[in-house]
């Protein structure tokens, strides 16, 4: 059987929020199907990991990312990882992680590991509240954003195009934007947490981590399907809340 | 003269208020509309000065604990109910007792102080004592994160003109006695190493990276050695004490050591350990937060979720895996993704999932593999099905509920006076 390896990066140092809701997902979307899911927790003074099949960061205090910058420890598996395909999701400050440079109200400018070629800046104000993404093939994304910060994403695609709600981009962005996609790379602030809340994203990167060990994704059994009704629930009624009650999530 | 008005206009605004089930906050919204330094002319020149509570979780109970111990001393104190911890809360608190001229008589104040509130209340107020109980996980959407938490807590440290009490078990708190001024006492509140290995949650600090220790914090003055159920032992200047909590769990312990370090500074020669512990322990227990409501003729015990640590405290308090549950969460909490944080171990199953945050829980559940028995989003309906099941035999039925719905729950129950519970 599959054994699929989650590497929770920075667990105890980042994930303030419910961050482990989105292992918790992608653990169980894995075991309900018949796979077999293995989460490391690895953080600042441990052991660096083989090369995991799946990494995710969470988020927390902007002096808890320093502290896991300034320890310089996991930035150069991350980027090789990368580099080789390995899905990879960092959520708030862990999407900071990724970035090329991250610049402080105060003017600091410290580099972040480099995966993704983005600047992160302090922003004067504060994004607080619920999103809502366009339509796409695959329906819409929702979530909870919560940051103080302006992604410059270069050239890099968004993890998503938003219909309702602020972005993380400059604020006179049109449409507003959320995160970075680079590769197999996904940068977000959206909470909820995102992968039980937005199960496609859980899915994609589940199924991009099973590709690269030559398997696909099962079908979806009955508990993945009753998980993901009440999600689609709970994004229909930020849709309803953000003023597009109806809409199809 | 404009404070006189503000008296006589807030307590006429407040028995309206209570006639009617309003707001408690009203009344001194008011009184502080007519009177802006209605707080500082009552509380300004209290023989012993006032004291400052804060920190995430535990400043209601600690504020009683220490209440009850000046008081059990002979001390004239004034104080906040729970939850009023805002300063129209206290202005409305300050209606009920004070006299017309608008000066408090007592010896002392001890304020329960909102962690942001706090920051312009210390400035209005200079506490001459500060404690400084802990920094968790609290409150995200308002509060951002645990460094801006921190910031506004050194605020308040910097304004205590006497006195820092402060929990040496929790590295935020610790560090903010760490940086004290030389000209401020600091008193230190801790928990033995045998007591933080035996407590599967531990102190639930914050994780912020903390500076790295420059100056020593002092030795604890009071330590809790060990926690079995609803008792702790401490140590209390060396010498053990024991006494009874008002719910099991560390959490309890701490606040009441914190309160017994806090007791002994404020008194001095004149504080009794047996005397505070006394008083203490005979404080009403508390079950979840407090409280047991009646709901037509059915006892329901209010699971109170505020943040994580309290939630988790609470659920672990019910000591039974409850047969009859209601899962109630509204817009009161903007972002409930911190519910992947909590141990859901004490419940097997949900009968009702309510609110417009129902649908979270409700997939929260389904990854825990928690059966939900239905999902209501609208609350009147939810809780109309919810009493109608029948009644369980374990003991009152349970609502884990948000502070907005426990308040629309306790209207539409029929109680009148909102400054109860919690
Ligand atoms: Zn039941």
């Amino acid at each position: 059987m599959t054994t699929v390896r989650i590497l929770h990066l920075f667990a105890r140092e980042l994930g303030i929020n419910g961050d482990r809701g989105n292992v918790l997902a992608l653990d169980r979307r894995l075991t309900w199907r018949g796979l077999r899911a293995q989460v490391d927790e690895v953080g600042v003074g441990d052991r660096a990991p083989a090369e995991p099949h799946l990494v995710h960061i969470g988020s927390g205090p902007r002096s808890a990312l320093e502290a896991v910058l300034a320890s310089g420890e996991h930035g150069s598996a991350l980027r090789d990882w990368a580099a080789a395909g390995v899905p990879i999701i960092g959520v708030g400050a862990g999407f900071h992680l990724l970035s090329e440079r991250i610049v402080s109200a105060d003017g600091a400018d410290r580099p972040g590991v480099g995966v993704l070629p983005i600047v992160i800046r302090d922003a004067p104000g504060r994004v607080v509240g619920e999103v809502l993404g366009a339509a796409t093939p695959a329906g819409r994304l929702a979530g909870f954003v919560n940051h103080g910060v302006e992604v410059d994403r270069r050239s890099l695609a968004p993890f998503a195009v938003l219909e309702r709600g602020r972005g993380d981009g400059p604020r006179e962005e049109e449409p507003a934007l959320d995160g970075a996609r680079s590769g197999s790379v996904i940068g977000t602030h959206l909470g909820g947490p995102v992968l039980p809340m937005n199960p496609t994203v859980a899915d994609e990167l589940l199924g991009a981590a099973l590709a690269r060990l030559g398997a696909a994704l099962p079908e979806a059994d009955d508990r993945t399907l009753l998980a993901d009704e009440r999600a689609r629930q709970a994004r229909a009624a930020i849709a309803g809340r953000l003023g597009r009650a109806g809409l199809a999530v | 003269m404009r404070i006189r008005l503000a008296v006589l206009v807030g307590r006429a605004v407040r028995v309206i208020a209570r006639l009617r089930g309003g707001g408690s906050a009203i009344p001194g919204n008011i009184a502080l509309r007519i009177a802006p330094r209605f707080l500082e002319h009552a509380l300004g020149s209290l023989p012993l000065g006032v004291v400052f509570v804060t920190g995430s979780n535990g400043k209601s109970t600690t504020t009683h604990m220490l209440v009850a111990a000046l008081r059990a001393h002979g001390m004239r104190v004034f104080t906040n109910p729970s939850g009023a911890n805002l300063p129209q809360g206290i202005a409305s608190a300050l209606l009920a007792t004070v006299p017309l001229d608008g000066r408090v008589r007592d010896d002392i104040a001890v304020l329960e102080v909102d962690e942001a509130y706090g920051v312009g209340l210390s400035r209005r107020l200079t506490p001459s004592d500060v404690l400084l109980l802990n920094l968790q996980i609290d409150q995200l959407n308002r509060f951002h994160e645990p460094d801006r938490v921190y910031g506004m807590l050194a605020t308040m440290r910097d304004a205590a003109t006497r006195r820092v009490i402060v929990n040496g078990a929790d590295p935020n708190t610790a560090e903010l006695g760490r940086g004290a001024r030389p000209d401020q006492e600091v008193v230190v509140v801790g928990v033995s190493e045998a007591a933080l290995a035996a407590s599967p949650r531990g102190v639930a600090a914050a994780p912020r990276a903390t500076a790295a220790p420059g100056a020593a914090l002092p030795a604890a003055v009071v330590e809790v050695l060990s926690v079995d159920g609803a008792r702790a032992e401490l140590a209390v200047d060396g010498e053990r004490a024991s006494l009874a909590l008002p719910a099991r769990g560390l959490h309890y312990a701490v606040d009441a050591a914190a309160a017994i370090a806090t007791a002994r500074s404020l008194l001095g020669d004149r504080f009794d350990t047996a005397t505070a512990t006394g008083a203490i322990s005979d404080l009403a227990p508390v079950y979840g937060r407090g409280e047991v409501i009646d709901a037509r003729g059915q006892q329901v015990e209010l699971v109170m979720m505020k943040n994580p640590p309290s939630l988790q405290l609470n659920l672990d308090a019910l000591g039974r895996v409850p047969q009859r549950v209601m899962v109630a969460v509204d817009e009161g909490t903007p972002d409930p993704s911190w519910i992947y944080d909590t141990d859901l171990s004490t419940l097997d199953h949900v009968d009702v999932v309510t609110g417009t945050k129902a649908w979270q829980w409700a997939t929260r559940l389904a990854y825990e593999g928690i059966p939900v028995g239905a999902v209501i989003e609208d609350f009147d309906e939810a809780v109309d099905a919810f009493l109608a099941l029948p009644a369980p035999e374990d003991g009152p039925k349970v609502a884990v509920i948000n502070y907005e719905l426990m308040m629309a729950l306790r209207l539409r129950m029929g109680y009148l006076d909102l400054e109860g519970g919690a």
